[in-house]
């Protein structure tokens, strides 16, 4: 039970519920209308409604103050209109009229029995003569003890004869023997020669009634115009979002290339102008990305186009350069040199055609793999054996780290070694003298081989461009063996071919590294690389477990 | 869908703006229509009960404040005596019984010693005594001398420890002000002694002592109701009650399961049997509500009914109650409103028309009609009575008419029965006979003057019997007059004095019905009336439960009014001093009274309560008698 209750949970809940409304906030116009709406709206119900029940207050207890002074005034006048009466005062005859008066001002008046009548003596004297005892009375549930203090010492300090009255708000007793807010007043009163005072308690909790039902209306009556407002405003967002929606639907349409999808137009509103800019606005971008797709096949078409019609007559040159060649240790050395160039020339010629070809093929989207299981450090074996004359000539020693365990992933083996060979050329012809190191590693994922030299390297913008067609860091360097600019546009095209990814990183005059990555299995996507690329990698580690370094022999 | 929304939208908000616009327009009505509340409050504006709350202990009193605060906090029903609690030590909050019953006293008391002695001692009048069951009996006032003892709390005495004071100075807090607790006063009262007095108190444990403007103003006085042995009449039983709470229909109604009081013992019965028990009993908005379980829920219909009657007519009074009497018995319900009608020999009001009997100078017996003043022929035996006739009766509306009046010099008593026929039923030796008055069954009652003999003459009998009347009645006073009650339970007995002579004796007895071949008796606790008088010329019930009289008070004659077993005083309005004659009409709420003078100029006139006599109504006239 308590295993499953919390997997329970995380299906209910969302794994971060913050997250999730910071995220839908962000993303939902509609929300974000809608939810400003309701609280300004709110704020400003709320103000409203605490100003018009403060104003429904002040009414109504104002009212009830007017009548209860007045009440108790009258009261008070015919109070004293009573005791004047008398003249000869015994305390028992001053109880007796204070109770009397207590009765008559009960029974009497507007609503009798809802408020209720106190006549309280003075505080005792020490002069008072002794044995003279003065009872309080109350006609209801309220006993002396209910009137505030504060209250009572304003009443009993004022001077002889001024009738005034004072008031004030009070907890009070009520017949069922709850506590109600009730409205006190006071006056002061002399029965015989003693001062007594008069107070009146009305009780509020008919206005408490009242305002609670004015609070409750208003509460009421504000929720549902928020309620109302939140509604309109969500009304109003639908019919400007929905169409903003829709267009934003379509702009990702167009983005994911569909070219032909367009906006609705309807009436003439805003909206309707906003549908007809964007549509504008798709047109002119679709006939643009069709003239230049237009152009691009050209291009391609002109460049393999070339290359077909240009075969044909190279091979006869070379047939008839090759004759002239089998002659020439008969032929004077300047014809024989001359020979000897041609046939350099047409080398790098048909090299030129051949990587032109295999462009076109590329582009004409003709390139097939044809992948088999294929041991990475093989294919960097084989390479490094085929490239060590190169080596040498240009005084570089080669270096191959791999693992102990095949490196294996479903790969057209001839094309990978293409790539290798290709980086591992570049590699001498740029290391200027200096080790060339070539890593293979291995994860579950992806098989990588890293070609890595000392030599000239390349700017941070040289490594971008370096995949470039056509494209040679420094045209007017020196170059000993072809150098097209197209072997590692080449290499690029097969690795991507591959699912995989050939990427370049290079420090000015520290050298370069080339790394390419592939996945185990064809199809599959690629996470990371095995082997680090950049400054901080481990120099002469492998990446992939057990690592061991390998010399490979030089000769 | 998009276009048709706001559309809906318009409507919606034109809706509302009809909406605001018609409540913005709803402000206090002005047209002239005439409207009426269903509601009908009672113009009876009783007044209200004024609590009164005694000064509580304060620091600096002297022992004489403390007594006279004491004293003046001992009728705080309302309050459970919290404030007079205060004032005592430990010791005698234990020993104080507050319900215990009351010392009722009159007059101004009296300390004769200094302020600040520790023993104060208070002269004044007892009247009366209310025992625990609240039943009021009257003691013939005496001076008494109450001795309070008090100590003085601040210094330790062993007779009040210090913590216990403490202590109640902080149980005190939510009733008492807060300036002085725990040093509540200095004095404290410790013991009060008045051994030796009349009606029994002698000390804080026999209960209260308050003077009788203190038991008028928080006690209130309701009767309870019984049945005459006959069932056939209510018989009203005074009680004592706090005033002022809700437990007024419970005190009452329980008063009521308990039974008749020593005033009626014998001369009563209830309907509701013992053991019946009291589940509730309140009062809401007019109406009473009574509950109870037990025996009673068995009860076959008859005595059901009477049952109500006593429980209707006794909450029918409780100040508040101006609706129907609810009672559930058991768990059957019953309006007990008017059931008591079936119980009463007595009309709500009287019928207009000559319902008085009147003697003319010729000493013939006529009709007269107060209404007009207008004299009528009697007709029957008695009214062709050759002979000249005093002091006529006739018996109650409900029974058969039976008319009695005394013949030969007031010595021979005539009845004329229902039949017509005419007897002498009694003819005394010398004395006069007293006027004859008549009772509920139809009985007739008379005094002979001479013998003292009370004698009834029971319905169909046609000879008068003696009444056996308690003989610690007649130590020195003999009956002068005797007035049954319509309920025939009670009779008032005028007892003249036989040693003095302006000292008469007014007292309500039970009328104990025959039994065992003895006749009438008169029994019960025997419940003196009290006022000042020196001789009583007349009087008559005029409810169930009071009585007026005319009696002799100084030099003037002067009529009172009184209900028998209340604090109450007699009070009324001072008449011509030949006036010597009252009746008045048996019904249950008043009516003109009517006085007369019997001797020199004799003459008729109507009484009011407070403005006295009215002109003569008739001259010539003499003995006019209700029913009754
Ligand atoms: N290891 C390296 N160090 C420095 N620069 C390099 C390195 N590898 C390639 N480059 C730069 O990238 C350019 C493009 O190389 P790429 O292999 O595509 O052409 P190439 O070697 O000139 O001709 P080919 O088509 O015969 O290979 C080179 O001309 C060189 O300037
Ligand atoms: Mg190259």
């Amino acid at each position: 039970m308590r295993l499953r209750l919390p997997r329970f949970l995380n299906r209910v809940l969302p794994a971060r519920p913050w997250r999730r409304v910071v995220a839908a906030w962000r993303r939902g116009l509609r929300m974000r209308v809608v939810t400003t709406t309701v609280v300004l709206s709110l704020l400003v119900v709320a103000l409203l409604g605490t100003f018009l029940f403060a104003q429904v207050r002040d009414g109504v207890l104002g009212a009830k103050v007017d009548s209860a002074l007045a009440e108790t005034r009258s009261g008070y006048q015919f109070a004293q209109a009573t005791v004047e009466q008398t003249q000869e005062w015994t305390p028992g005859l001053v109880n007796s009229r204070a109770s009397t008066i207590v009765g008559r001002l009960a029974s009497g008046g507007g609503e009798a029995g809802r408020r209720e009548v106190l006549l309280l003596p003075g505080p005792h004297e020490d002069s008072d003569p002794p044995g003279d005892v003065y009872s309080s009375y109350a006609s209801g549930v309220n006993t002396p003890q209910s009137i505030p203090p504060t209250l009572r010492r304003e009443v009993q300090g004022q001077q002889e004869g001024q009738g005034r009255t004072y008031w004030a708000y009070a907890m009070a007793d009520d017949r069922d023997g709850t506590r109600v807010p009730a409205l006190i007043v006071g006056a002061a009163l002399e029965v015989g020669a003693k001062p007594y005072e008069l107070y009146y308690v009305f009780p509020l909790d008919q206005e408490a009634q009242t305002l609670g039902l004015v609070r409750r209306t208003l509460a009421v009556a504000g929720l549902a115009l928020v309620v109302l407002v939140g509604l309109i405003a969500y009304v109003v967002a639908r019919t400007v979002v929905t169409p903003v929606r829709m267009a934003a639907r379509i702009a990702e349409r167009l983005a994911a290339g569909r070219l032909e999808e367009r906006m609705h137009i309807r009436g003439e509103d805003d909206l309707a102008r906003l549908a007809a800019s964007f549509n504008r606005m798709a047109r002119s971008l679709q006939s643009q990305i069709r003239r230049l797709e237009d152009l691009s096949r050209l291009q391609r078409r002109f460049v393999s186009d070339v290359s077909h019609e240009l075969r044909t007559p190279l091979t006869t040159v070379r047939m008839a350069a090759d004759v002239l060649h089998s002659y020439v240790s008969s032929f004077p050395p300047d014809v024989a040199r001359s020979s000897e160039l041609l046939q350099a020339q047409l080398d790098r010629f048909e090299d030129l055609l051949a990587d032109l070809l295999e462009i076109s093929r590329f582009d004409a989207g003709a390139a097939v793999l044809d992948p088999e299981p294929c041991d990475l450090r093989a294919i960097a074996r084989r390479v490094l054996d085929a490239t060590e004359p190169l080596a040498e000539r240009r005084g570089s020693t080669l270096e191959l780290v791999a693992p102990e365990q095949a490196c294996t992933a479903d790969v057209d083996g001839r094309r990978i070694e293409r790539i290798v060979r290709n980086l591992v050329v570049n590699a001498i012809e740029h290391g200027e003298g200096k080790p060339v190191v070539v890593t293979v590693a291995a994860d579950d994922e992806a098989v990588a081989l890293s070609v890595q030299d000392s030599g000239v390297g390349l700017s941070p913008e040289e490594a971008g461009r370096v995949f470039d067609r056509f494209w040679r860091a420094d045209p007017s360097r020196a170059r000993q063996t072809g150098g097209t600019g197209l072997g590692l546009s080449i290499a690029l095209e097969d690795a991507h071919l591959h699912g995989g990814e050939l990427e370049a990183y290079g420090e000015p005059g520290r050298g370069a590294q080339f790394r390419l990555t592939l996945p185990r299995r064809a199809g599959q996507e690629l996470g990371g690389s095995p082997i680090p690329l950049g400054p901080d990698r481990p120099r002469f580690l492998a990446v992939g477990a057990p690592y061991q370094r390998t010399e490979v022999a030089r000769g | 869908m998009a276009d048709r929304a706001p559309r809906a939208l318009a409507r919606a908000v034109a809706l509302l703006a009809v909406l605001v616009l018609a409540t913005a327009c709803s402000g206090i009505p002005t047209d002239t229509r005439v409207r009426s509340s269903g509601e009908e409050r009672g113009a009876g504006q009783e007044q209200p009960f004024v609590h009164q709350q005694a000064p509580g202990p304060e620091p600096g009193l002297t022992p004489l404040d403390v007594v006279a605060r004491f004293l003046a906090a001992s009728s705080g029903f309302d309050e459970d005596f919290a404030t007079a609690r205060r004032f005592l030590t430990q010791n005698a909050r234990q020993r104080w019984q507050p319900t215990a019953g009351i010392l009722v006293y009159e007059g101004r008391a009296t300390f004769p010693a200094q302020p600040t002695s520790s023993t104060q001692t208070m002269t004044t009048s007892v009247v009366g005594r209310i025992d625990a069951d609240g039943r009021y009996r009257p003691i013939p006032r005496t001076e008494i001398q109450v001795t309070f003892q008090l100590v003085d709390a601040a210094a330790p005495t062993p007779g009040s420890s210090d913590d216990g004071a403490a202590d109640d100075g902080a149980a005190d807090d939510g009733a008492g002000d807060d300036s002085a607790d725990g040093q509540d006063a200095q004095w404290q009262l410790d013991a009060v002694d008045a051994s030796g007095t009349a009606g029994g108190y002698t000390s804080l444990g026999q209960g209260l002592l308050l003077s009788r403007a203190a038991v008028e103003r928080a006690m209130l006085a309701l009767p309870v109701w019984f049945a005459d042995p006959s069932g056939r009449a209510l018989v009203p039983d005074q009680v004592y009650l706090p005033k002022g709470d809700d437990e007024v229909p419970a005190a009452l109604t329980r008063r009521l399961l308990a039974g008749p009081g020593p005033g009626l013992q014998g001369a009563v019965e209830t309907a509701i049997p013992s053991g019946t028990r009291l589940v509730d009993a309140r009062v809401v908005s007019g109406e009473a509500f009574v509950e109870l379980a037990g025996p009673v829920t068995r009860l076959p219909a008859e005595r059901r009914q009477l049952a109500l009657a006593q429980l209707g007519r006794s909450l029918a009074a409780v100040p508040g109650v101006d609706g129907p009497v609810q009672v559930t018995l058991g768990t059957e319900t019953f309006d007990a409103t008017g059931a008591d009608n079936a119980f009463d020999p007595l009309q709500e009001t009287l019928v207009p028309g000559p319902n008085v009997l009147v003697i003319d100078r010729n000493g013939k017996l006529q009709t007269f009609n107060p209404g007009d003043a207008q004299l009528g022929v009697m007709p029957g035996a008695l009214g062709a009575f050759a002979r000249p006739l005093r002091h006529p009766a006739r018996s109650l509306p409900a029974t058969p008419q039976r008319i009695a009046a005394l013949s030969d010099g007031e010595r021979g008593l005539q009845v004329q029965e229902p039949d017509g026929t005419l007897h002498r039923v009694h003819l005394a030796r010398t004395g006069p006979l007293a006027p004859p008055a008549f009772d509920a069954h139809g009985n007739v009652w008379t005094v002979d003057r001479a013998t003292g003999d009370v004698l009834v003459t029971a319905s169909g009998e046609d000879a008068a019997a003696p009444v056996q009347v308690p003989t610690a009645l007649l130590e020195g006073y003999r009956p002068w007059q005797v007035e049954p009650a319509h309920d025939g339970a009670r009779v008032v007995l005028v007892l003249r004095s036989t040693r003095q002579p302006a000292d008469d004796r007014v007292v309500v007895a039970a009328v104990l019905p025959p039994a065992g071949g003895t006749g009438y008796r008169l029994g019960g606790a025997v419940l003196p009336l009290q006022g000042s008088w020196q001789q009583v010329h007349d009087l008559d019930w005029r409810s169930p439960t009071s009585l007026a009289m005319l009696v002799v008070d100084g030099d003037n004659s002067r009529a009172l009014f009184l209900t028998p077993g209340t604090v109450g005083v007699a009070t009324g309005p001072t008449v011509t001093s030949g006036v010597d004659e009252i009746t008045a009409p048996p019904t249950r709420t008043g009516g003109t009274l009517l006085v007369a003078s019997s001797s020199g100029r004799p003459a008729v006139f109507a009484l009011d309560e407070s403005d006295g006599l009215s002109n003569a109504l008739q001259r010539g006239l003499r003995d006019p008698a209700y029913a009754g």
